[in-house]
């Protein structure tokens, strides 16, 4: 007989083998203790020791089934099913991450010949005040604003490639936690202590804006525009595109910021994009796609 | 004494053993598959902030590991959720989509390309009488073999068997296919029909499948039917690192099925054809495809984000999401050195403070 190409026939069989193993071993049982020839007995007990062996693994396998079962039901809602299909995994977008992303490019870039300026001189341009100054005054952005406020205050623009998702202000160690808009987003971070009583600088909106401008002319997805309190102003104190701290917020905070992670690193190839850098190469240039013999190319 | 078989009592005891033993092979193989699927939807169960952060003392200093999957699905999303397209950027690798322009860079590479028989701009345009008792007609656009026919004509009755899904059809079946999946952008094409190293004239040439990371091989699998077309056909896949040395339940989630694949001969060969054709497209990652023949080894094809971004237990997950990092690195070292990516100064001059 031959077995037809149907996906489900090596289960079947599997089945099959299953039942036969147990009838043998019922039988097995039965023969150990009856014959006398020591060969035998050799090889009963060799074939014994393989049964028990089997049995243990057949229990681990249950154990490790509903393991499986359970964590496939735990990903089930990902895709609007009860159980999420073993297939169906590799299948997924997967969701974006904040934290992830940002490390991810950290490490990318912490392998250049110079692990602190990057490929790309970044974290070099303003690891140099001067430099810094040179780059933010050339956006017309001002160094300082005068706001009165407490002696340590600092605030935080986390900036996506011109795109601002989280405004820290800080005073001591407590803060507050704001959206892109201003939006309050109340205790969302385990490491500070959340004080929904502390004051907003007056110029924050201001801040912002000045933070997401610089932010769109850094070729990194992510960088941390930091304002510290000097006497009645607040300062420009650095931009940082390799920082130590990186927030860890509640999982919806870091997926709404995964989102814009996704959006600022398509942002960054923007600039190679438009230099031609991403060009396919062939020999002696790039590829050209010439509609007469390629055609089929997606429009 | 002996059974109805003739066996005696030591050669019954023996078979018992042998088959004992064949049971505890097949159970401890499907225990560490087990324990392989566990390892992979456990990773799968965390949130990326959980897979970064783990069990750090201070979670904010947490620098995280590579990830594979997590680095696929960066690009997937790019490309499947429309990022790409609202900042306004189109992937050259996107140029390479299609069959017959992702042939020409190949063959511009120096490396083998099918030959093309005849290329029609509508099914219906093919021209079947020009064509040799042996061919592959294809569409221009699609995949997972849903446009893909590798036809053997009987000379004597002119009729034709569908080597895909092993079955006589006619010229009529085909176009009737073609048409069902046509779009304005569809080209048609026959290509000559390659046959495996060492097989037989008529069978379909396995596909190897690289994952590639600018200019770095690092992952491999050999399919046999992975055709959507081919649905009774039972995929049967080995996996294998580039150096040669095969990978069991490393991507666990898929059935490997059962069956003969065989195992390339030259992996030096598609280690050399994808640094070549990997180093000269311009992102950390794509998967090429080959087939390898009596002639040597025949580009197939190129996918920017493959269907289905491998899934690899841990360790392993880790290791090839090392090499997309490495990979990256130094596609933005390339970018630097061409002054394609830097800091950018505005125009303004003077101090506005």
């Amino acid at each position: 007989m031959t077995v037809p190409d149907d996906p489900k026939v090596p289960v079947v069989l599997e089945r099959i083998r299953d039942l036969q193993g147990s009838l043998n071993r019922l039988h097995q049982r039965g023969r150990v203790a009856t014959t006398r020839d020591p060969k035998i007995r050799k090889l009963e007990q060799r074939t014994a020791a393989l049964q028990h062996e089997v049995a243990e693994l057949d229990a681990e396998k249950t154990t490790l089934t509903a393991r499986r079962r359970e964590l496939q039901r735990t990903l089930g809602p990902l895709i609007g099913k009860d159980l999420m299909p073993l297939a169906r995994v590799e299948k997924t977008n997967g969701v974006p991450g904040f934290v992830w992303g940002v490390r991810m490019m950290q490490r990318i870039h912490r392998k250049a010949p110079d692990p602190v300026a990057g490929f790309d001189g970044a974290g070099r341009v303003f690891a140099d005040r001067d430099a810094t100054e040179r780059f933010v005054r050339s956006h017309g952005v001002p160094l300082t604003v005068d706001d009165p406020g407490p002696a340590d205050r600092r605030v935080v623009v986390h900036a996506f490639h011109g795109l601002v998702g989280l405004v820290e202000v800080g005073v001591g160690d407590t803060a507050r936690h704001l959206d892109g808009d201003g939006a309050d987003l109340g205790d969302v971070r385990p490491a500070l202590r959340h004080d929904a009583g502390l004051d907003l600088p007056a110029t924050l909106t201001a801040l912002t804006e000045a933070s997401a401008t610089l932010s769109a002319h850094v070729s990194r997805p992510y960088v941390q525009v930091c304002w510290r309190q000097d006497g009645d102003r607040l300062v420009l104190d650095r931009l940082d595109v390799d920082p130590e701290r990186v927030p860890v917020l509640t999982e919806e905070q870091d997926l709404r910021l995964g989102h814009l992670f996704d959006t600022g690193h398509a942002r960054m190839l923007v600039q190679p994009y438009r230099a031609g850098a991403l060009e396919n190469r062939v020999p002696g240039g790039v590829f050209d796609p010439d509609p007469a013999l390629d055609r089929g190319v997606q429009a | 004494m002996t059974d109805d078989a003739g066996r005696t009592p030591r050669q019954k005891a023996r078979a018992r053993l042998r088959r004992t033993e064949r049971q505890v092979a097949r159970r401890r193989l499907q225990v560490e598959r087990l324990r392989a699927q566990i390892a992979i939807l456990e990773e799968e169960a965390m949130t990326p902030l959980q897979r970064t952060v783990r069990d750090a003392a201070d979670p904010e200093t947490a620098t995280g590991v590579p990830s594979h999957t997590l680095s696929a699905r960066l690009h997937r999303r790019a490309n499947t959720t429309r990022v790409y397209t609202r900042e306004t950027i189109r992937e050259p690798i996107l140029q390479l989509y299609a069959k017959l322009p992702a042939q020409r860079f190949a063959a511009q590479h120096g490396v083998r390309v099918p030959e093309i028989l005849g290329r029609w701009a509508e099914p219906g345009d093919v021209d079947w009488d020009a064509l040799p008792d042996r061919f592959v007609l294809k569409s221009s656009i699609g995949g997972g073999g849903m446009n893909v026919f590798p036809l053997v004509r009987d000379p004597a009755t002119g009729t034709y068997t569908d080597l895909l899904v092993g079955e006589p059809t006619t010229r009529e079946a085909v176009l009737e296919k073609l048409w069902s999946k046509h779009e304005k952008r569809s080209w048609y094409f026959a290509e000559e029909f390659l046959v495996g190293r060492s097989g037989e004239p008529g069978a379909v040439p396995d596909d190897i499948k690289v994952f590639c990371f600018y200019g770095e091989p690092f992952y491999l699998e050999v399919r046999r039917g992975d055709q959507s077309r081919a649905a009774n056909i039972t995929q049967r896949v080995r996996a294998f690192a580039i150096d040669g040395t095969e990978l069991v339940n490393v991507r666990a989630l898929m059935d490997p099925g059962e069956g003969d694949v065989t195992a390339p001969e030259d992996f030096g060969a598609i280690a050399e054809a994808c640094r070549t054709l990997s180093g000269a497209i311009r992102r950390p990652l794509e998967r090429l495809d080959f087939f390898e023949t009596d002639q040597g080894l025949v580009f197939g094809e190129l996918t920017q984000n493959s269907g289905r971004p491998p899934a690899l237990v841990p360790e392993w997950d880790r290791a090839m999401g090392e090499v997309y990092e490495n990979a990256y690195a130094r596609l933005l070292a390339d970018l630097a050195a061409e002054d394609a990516l830097h800091v950018t100064y505005g125009e303004h001059g003077d101090d506005p403070a």
